[in-house]
């Protein structure tokens, strides 16, 4: 019985870290899944010896899992929401880090005619009038309240069979997209990386309204005191200096460089982000 | 000389009595054999003395001894054969890791047990390769192993052919000199050879306790007689 | 075909992510199993043996669980383990150690009520043994279980095959950290997710092998006790 004890002891055990050489980072799978983190922090690593442990989940889920106080830092894409944290106690300092954009998807033969729009309102209008399928993401992420967002502005809302709210991320919905011929809208990281595109492609892109800012948040140590808060705003600090910008800007999936640091804007951000480097 | 004594034992089953009251003292040593027709009540006869039915009424002591506690000292031979998933010597053993022997008398206890049943070539065969005569000898092994003073078998015959019964014949003979032992059987004739007591049941009641040779010479209820000419009873 | 190169050419390449995946999930998986084995298969084996009242229905209750959707045991173990929880303190939300304690629930049930259906039958034909040799609980036990290991050891791989094939619990308790707590099942999730579908397929025929390799080498052995398996009625 004894052997036993020890042997699910040692089954049990992981391997033990001090704890705070590592930080878990709650973020959103269209960030993961577009490889910016595969990129960055090995950087981060080099230069400090922190780990950062990526959590990756749905935004609602990213935020839920650091008002637990289950990670660190906060890295997601919705400003309201990342507002209400604060402003709810769960987060502190909250950082402008990076922003990319959110494109229209549809497929390459654009029954709606989308491809011919000047706005974005001009495309939703187009597809609320034609009624192909639509696929929305449905799950309250950063992506989906976006798009809520934008019908919404263009006094446009969606229902019937033709609009599908699938409940799933960035890839799912993509997926299904790729297998029914479907119009959606997509962070411009995660399509960029997205190996299933079959008749899919880009048919509107690059309106302002369609810009989709990033910021890091610590946890806030007053509601969780286990959290590893210096370790957490070291890579805040690292992420919003010069060399973690940069590191941000050099990071190109097929050669187009996906996200443009913002963190600084007395600098000249131009040179980081030439606005069309990123269509 | 093992001393048993029932007062007013019975085996009940809800409101209907299956055996007895049996009221009954023997002294006795040898081969006592249970005689009856099917259903009489033999097996339930042997349960009620090992101390194994939970629904009996009455007390059965064993040389003062209430027959549940003390099943240690006794064997039993099932009527029908139990193997299990192991090799000869293994059932065997099963019976001293049972009763709490150390491992270090295990070993020879088996090898007596495995040679007084005539299974010494087989100890290590798996018992479920056993032909119906060898797994009763070893049955028969499994309750001698652990040097009981009293022996119940229960059928040791039943569905052996001429060869394997002669074989248990000389066995159960041969253990009758030094273990008082119980036995349940059909065949009259060999009964009369071994037996030196009668125990006769019909229909779940002791008809007749008797020495052999009176019994079969003299038998003194109807029951008996009828039984011993082979009428259906 | 094009995906059983690839998945050769995964294996082959010895590629070192991989690698460390197919380790992480064979050690949350194989932990996970031993640890239910060992108490769920005692658990088991008295659940045959003993009368209580109220056992009907925790056999019903134990083959209910036995389709536990995964994602729910995550969601549970993840509120149990968050620092917002009732074992926050512990610290052991997304590392391998959660993932280890939520397959092991998941898995508890079926190894409990396959155990128990395999010796039950067991215990019903020993059992007449059993009370003849007053074998105390634990070792009717350990006999049931042993004399049943063919059929425990597929109660064992039945429940290491739900623990490697399941994504739902891993996901959610241990966050799917890239080198921390990613293993084959949520590596294909996430290659789903990102389109590359043929990488994802040609994953799942890896684990298959992984899975096949185990499932054969336990039919191996357990054939080696075939031969004392019964072979006559």
């Amino acid at each position: 019985m004894k052997f036993f004890s020890l042997l699910i002891v040692a089954l049990l055990s992981s391997a033990a870290t001090a704890a705070d050489t590592t930080i878990t980072l709650a973020s959103t799978t269209s960030t993961q899944n577009s490889g910016l983190y595969d990129h960055l922090l090995p950087l981060f690593k080099v230069e400090t010896g922190i780990t950062v442990n990526v959590v990756a989940v749905g935004t609602g889920q990213a935020i839920k899992i650091a008002e637990n106080g289950d990670a660190d830092a906060l890295l997601v894409h919705h400003r309201p929401s990342e507002d209400a944290f604060v402003a709810n106690g769960f987060g502190i300092e909250r950082r402008d880090i990076m922003y990319n954009d959110y494109v229209v998807i549809g497929p390459k033969d654009d029954p709606a005619g989308v491809a011919k729009s000047q706005e974005t309102s001009d495309a939703l209008r187009a597809i609320k009038a034609a009624q192909p399928f639509f696929i929305s993401r449905g799950d309250d992420s950063g992506t989906h309240k976006k798009e809520q967002e934008l019908w919404a502005s263009s006094t446009l809302f969606p229902t019937g069979d033709w609009y599908r709210e699938i409940g799933a991320g960035m890839g799912a919905a993509l997926n299904m997209a790729a297998a029914t011929d479907a119009y959606l809208i997509s962070d411009r990281g995660t399509w960029l990386s997205f190996g299933n595109r079959q008749n899919l492609t880009i048919l509107f892109q690059g309106e302002p309204l369609l810009r989709n800012p990033y910021g890091l948040i610590l946890v806030n140590p007053a509601k969780h005191p286990h959290v590893s808060v210096a370790s957490a705003r070291r890579f805040a600090t690292w992420l919003t200096s010069k060399a973690g910008q940069q590191a941000i800007a050099d990071f190109k999936v097929k050669n187009k460089q996906l996200f443009c640091p913002n963190a600084q804007p007395e600098q000249d951000s131009k040179a980081f982000c030439p606005s069309n480097s990123l269509y | 000389m093992t001393q048993l004594s029932l007062n007013q034992a019975k085996v009940t089953s809800g409101t209907e009595t299956l055996l007895g009251p049996i009221t009954l003292n023997l002294n006795f040593a040898g081969i006592t054999a249970i005689l009856g027709p099917n259903g009489a009540g033999k097996s339930l006869f042997l349960a009620l003395i090992h101390g194994t039915i939970a629904s009996c009424k009455g007390t059965v002591l064993w040389s003062g001894e209430t027959a549940t506690t003390n099943r240690a000292s006794r064997g039993y031979m099932l009527q029908n054969s139990v193997i299990l998933r192991r090799t000869v010597r293994a059932n065997i053993d099963f019976a001293l890791q049972s009763r709490g022997f150390k491992n270090r008398e295990r070993g020879f206890k088996i090898d007596a047990a495995l040679e007084q049943a005539q299974l010494t070539d087989r100890a290590d065969a798996p018992a479920a390769s056993l032909s119906g005569g060898e797994l009763r000898r070893m049955n028969l092994a499994r309750a001698l192993v652990t040097s009981p003073k009293v022996l119940l078998l229960d059928e040791p015959f039943a569905g052996l052919d001429p060869a394997a019964s002669t074989a248990m014949e000389t066995i159960i003979t041969e253990v009758g000199k030094s273990t008082a032992i119980f036995m349940a059987h059909h065949d009259l004739v060999q009964t009369r050879r071994m037996s030196s007591y009668v125990l006769f049941f019909t229909n779940g009641q002791l008809r007749e306790n008797a020495f052999a040779p009176a019994f079969f010479s003299e038998p003194k209820s109807n029951e008996a007689q009828q039984f011993l000419q082979g009428q259906l009873l | 075909m094009e995906i059983f190169k690839t998945a050769i050419g995964l294996i082959l390449s010895g590629d070192a992510d991989l690698v460390t995946i197919i380790s992480l999930s064979l050690r949350v998986s194989l932990s996970a199993t031993l640890i239910a084995a060992l108490f769920a298969i005692p658990a088991g084996a008295t659940l045959a043996i003993l009368q209580f009242p109220g056992r009907r229905l925790l056999l019903v209750i134990s083959s209910a669980f036995m389709a536990l959707p995964p994602v729910m045991v995550g969601l549970v173990v993840y509120l149990l383990l968050s620092r917002s929880g009732p074992l926050g303190g512990l610290g052991l939300l997304f590392t391998p150690t959660a993932m280890i304690i939520a397959q092991t629930i998941l898995i508890f049930p079926i190894i409990l009520s396959l155990t128990q259906q395999a010796v039950q039958p067991l215990n019903r034909e020993y059992s007449g043994l059993f009370n003849a040799l007053d074998t105390s609980r634990g070792l009717r036990i350990k006999t049931i279980i042993w004399d049943a290991r063919f059929a425990v050891s597929i109660a064992i791989l039945a429940g290491f095959g739900r623990a490697l094939a399941e994504v739902g619990a891993v996901i959610i308790v241990g966050g799917n950290i890239n080198g921390m707590t990613r293993v084959m099942t949520t590596t294909i999730a996430l290659e789903t997710s990102k389109g590359n579908l043929q990488l994802a397929l040609a994953l799942g025929l890896v684990l298959l092998a992984i899975a096949f390799s185990i499932s054969l080498l336990t039919h191996t052995i357990a054939r080696l006790g075939e031969k004392y398996q019964m072979v006559r009625a």
